[in-house]
């Protein structure tokens, strides 16, 4: 093969490592509100001063932009970088686990992306090669890795179903989306009423104080519904044009508006597939799926999904056209229905402590009005929480079958299940903490081949029974 | 293949390395001393005398535990004066390998190599330009062979 020289990165990288360092740019300014310069001379020497950090800091973004330099060699992909340190290595084809290709807004303008290639031996944060091309040379890449190729299976999520998993995504925000419009009529309804009856003939503070309620849940309300809004925008422009493929051992993943993002992963670097759902979702029968790959954890909050908010029928045709494991039980073990209390302990305490700091504020002069106010925004959320605990408690369990592991417990305010082929199990561990050593129960915990040794935790499982199960899967890992 | 050493440099870079982190801590008793004149006094003599156990002792104890060899298609590394350590690389885990050079090390001609392994990251230190080239060879005619006898069989 021809011996091909060494390329630099798109002059967008020298700018993405500015940015990168922008908050030293804090510095002058901090100096010349210390400073405070009288004079013209002063005022000179301070811009100077600010100037020189300007040179210093695009001079740093020049020599980094500089010294990282790669090509393509018979097997791999050469790089070198490193100021001080120099780094070189080449990073061969056959070790690549997922590609991922970024193209943001800013990026686009220059006629730029991001391609990042992972390997099962990165780190837990950083990719083992990120570099700025131009999009034609992505593009180029992208069409070698999938050439001829055939998409065996595409899943579209429709907008509808964007907007629905954007609304949906988080429970405590679907809380805020039904407690806020909630609140704020109260308050309005309370404040007409008042303004009706006493109409000017008490002062600011009296009307504050006597309404009670209405101005502090109407800006409650008004602050909650604008989060909410805003993370729900973002969902959307992050998960909209959704798509996930399966391209020959490829796993093509596709989504974003501004920002839009691509992620090729080979099939058998999948190391389990996640099926989540929240409360919400569970209400209106919904639920998504993921995949767990080396380099798919190392975008915070990314989740690889491959299908969102879709229906059983939907989801089961995602997952047997894209991964193709079994999520079927052939055996199953869940909580024993004794254990429900320690499904719903913490939250009833919490709910119990809340409702008694509240209480006191029966006894604090002025703020008695605001009782029932606050009593509501803090107990609706633990309400929402034991809810979620009860669906927990009927839904969590353990299983296999002949090709994979199920683990399904909750995380957060989510249940996930994590179907594992056995070959991606490292291990599986029985816990007992102090109380659970007397009554003979345990949670079960699995650890997977992935980047942030990924664990999901079954709770509170009769002992016995758990080892019995354990037992099984152990005999298939081996 | 015999154990071969790493480069005679690898004393002369740690005994460097130790210098200038002695410079480091110097500068920061230094702005210590004003402060605290007594405790910084005996840091600094406790420092003084580790220095001289580091340039006299250690750097030649180090140099003089620290070994590589292909044994089979595996590479294993021995290192460590405290504690020493052996660990064994088998060509197929190792899915990448970083050649490092810092500015005294290029200057004294030499490098480390880091095997990436999916567990964890093994670290060669101080070996020659030519060992580089000659490990990484090595490693990747294991490799071949290893799969060639794979598909054979």
């Amino acid at each position: 093969m021809k011996e091909r020289s060494l390329k630099k990165q798109h002059p967008f990288a020298m700018l993405s490592k500015l940015t990168g360092s922008a908050l030293l740019l804090l510095l002058p300014v901090l100096q010349q509100l210390l400073y405070k310069p009288q004079n013209a001379i002063e005022i000179i020497g301070s811009m100077g001063i600010s100037a020189l950090y300007a040179i210093g800091i695009i001079t740093g973004a020049f020599i980094f932009y500089n010294t990282c330099r790669y090509k393509r060699v018979a097997n791999g992909i050469y790089l070198e970088r490193g100021v001080l340190i120099k780094r070189k290595f080449t990073v061969p084809f056959e070790n690549v686990s997922t590609i991922t290709v970024e193209r943001s807004i800013f990026a686009a303008i220059f006629g730029a992306a991001r391609i990042s290639i992972d390997t099962p031996a990165g780190f837990s944060k950083k990719r083992d090669i990120s570099l700025y091309m131009s999009r034609s040379k992505v593009k180029f890449i992208t069409v070698k890795i999938l050439d001829s190729l055939k998409t065996s299976y595409l899943y579209m999520a429709g907008n509808f179903r964007m907007v629905l998993m954007s609304a949906l995504w988080s429970n405590p925000m679907t809380g805020l989306l039904l407690l806020a419009p909630l609140v704020q009529k109260t308050g309005n309804i309370l404040g007409k009423e008042f303004n009706s009856i006493v109409i000017q003939s008490v002062d600011f503070r009296t009307n504050l104080i006597s309404v009670g309620i209405t101005p502090a849940a109407a800006t409650i309300a008004n602050i909650l519904v604008l989060g909410w809004a805003v993370a729900m925008l973002f969902q959307f422009f992050r998960y909209a044009r959704f798509s996930s493929r399966r391209i020959g051992d490829y796993i093509a993943i596709t989504r974003g508006i501004g920002n839009k993002n691509e992620r090729y992963t080979k099939i058998h670097e999948v190391s389990a597939l996640t099926i989540s759902r929240t409360l919400s979702m569970a209400m209106l029968k919904l639920r998504s799926a993921g995949i767990f790959a080396v380099g798919s954890g190392k975008d915070k909050g990314d989740k690889s999904l491959i299908a969102i908010a879709a229906n059983d029928r939907e989801l089961d045709s995602a997952i047997k056209g894209i991964v193709g494991f079994d999520t079927h039980y052939k055996r199953r073990l869940r909580p024993e229905k004794s254990r429900f209390s320690s499904y719903i302990m913490v939250p009833l305490i919490a709910m119990a402590a809340v409702f008694a700091v509240v209480s006191l504020l029966i006894f604090v002069p002025f703020l008695d009005d605001l009782y029932f106010t606050a009593l509501l925004i803090s107990l609706a959320p633990l309400a929402w929480w034991i809810a979620f605990r009860v669906y927990a408690f009927y839904n969590s369990c353990i299983g296999y079958n002949n090709t994979c592991a199920m683990f399904c417990g909750y995380r957060r305010l989510s249940l996930v299940e994590y179907v594992i082929p056995y070959q991606h199990i490292q291990f599986v561990e029985i816990r007992q903490n102090l109380f659970q050593q007397h009554s003979g129960f345990c949670n079960v915990r699995v650890h997977l081949y992935y980047e942030k040794r990924a664990i999901h935790t079954v709770k509170h499982l009769r002992l016995a029974d758990a080892e019995e199960i354990v037992k099984q899967i152990e005999k298939r890992i081996i | 293949m015999e154990k071969q050493k790493i480069s005679k440099n690898s004393i002369l870079v740690w005994r460097i390395r130790a210098t200038l982190i002695l410079f480091a801590s110097a500068f920061v008793l230094g702005a210590l001393f004003v402060f605290f004149p007594i405790i910084s006094s005996i840091l600094a003599s406790l420092l003084i005398i580790a220095y001289i156990l580091i340039l006299t002792i250690y750097c030649p104890k180090l140099y003089k535990y620290t070994s590589f060899c292909l044994v089979g298609n595996d590479l294993t590394i021995e290192q460590g004066f405290f504690v020493r350590r052996k660990c064994t690389l088998n060509p197929e885990r190792i899915q990448y390998i970083i050649t490092l050079s810092g500015p005294i090390q290029r200057s004294l001609g030499v490098c480390s190599l880091s095997f990436m392994t999916a567990g964890s990251t093994q670290t060669l230190q101080n070996i020659t330009p030519e060992d580089a080239l000659k490990i990484k060879t090595a490693l990747d005619l294991s490799k071949k062979e290893v799969r060639s006898e794979r598909t054979k069989s």
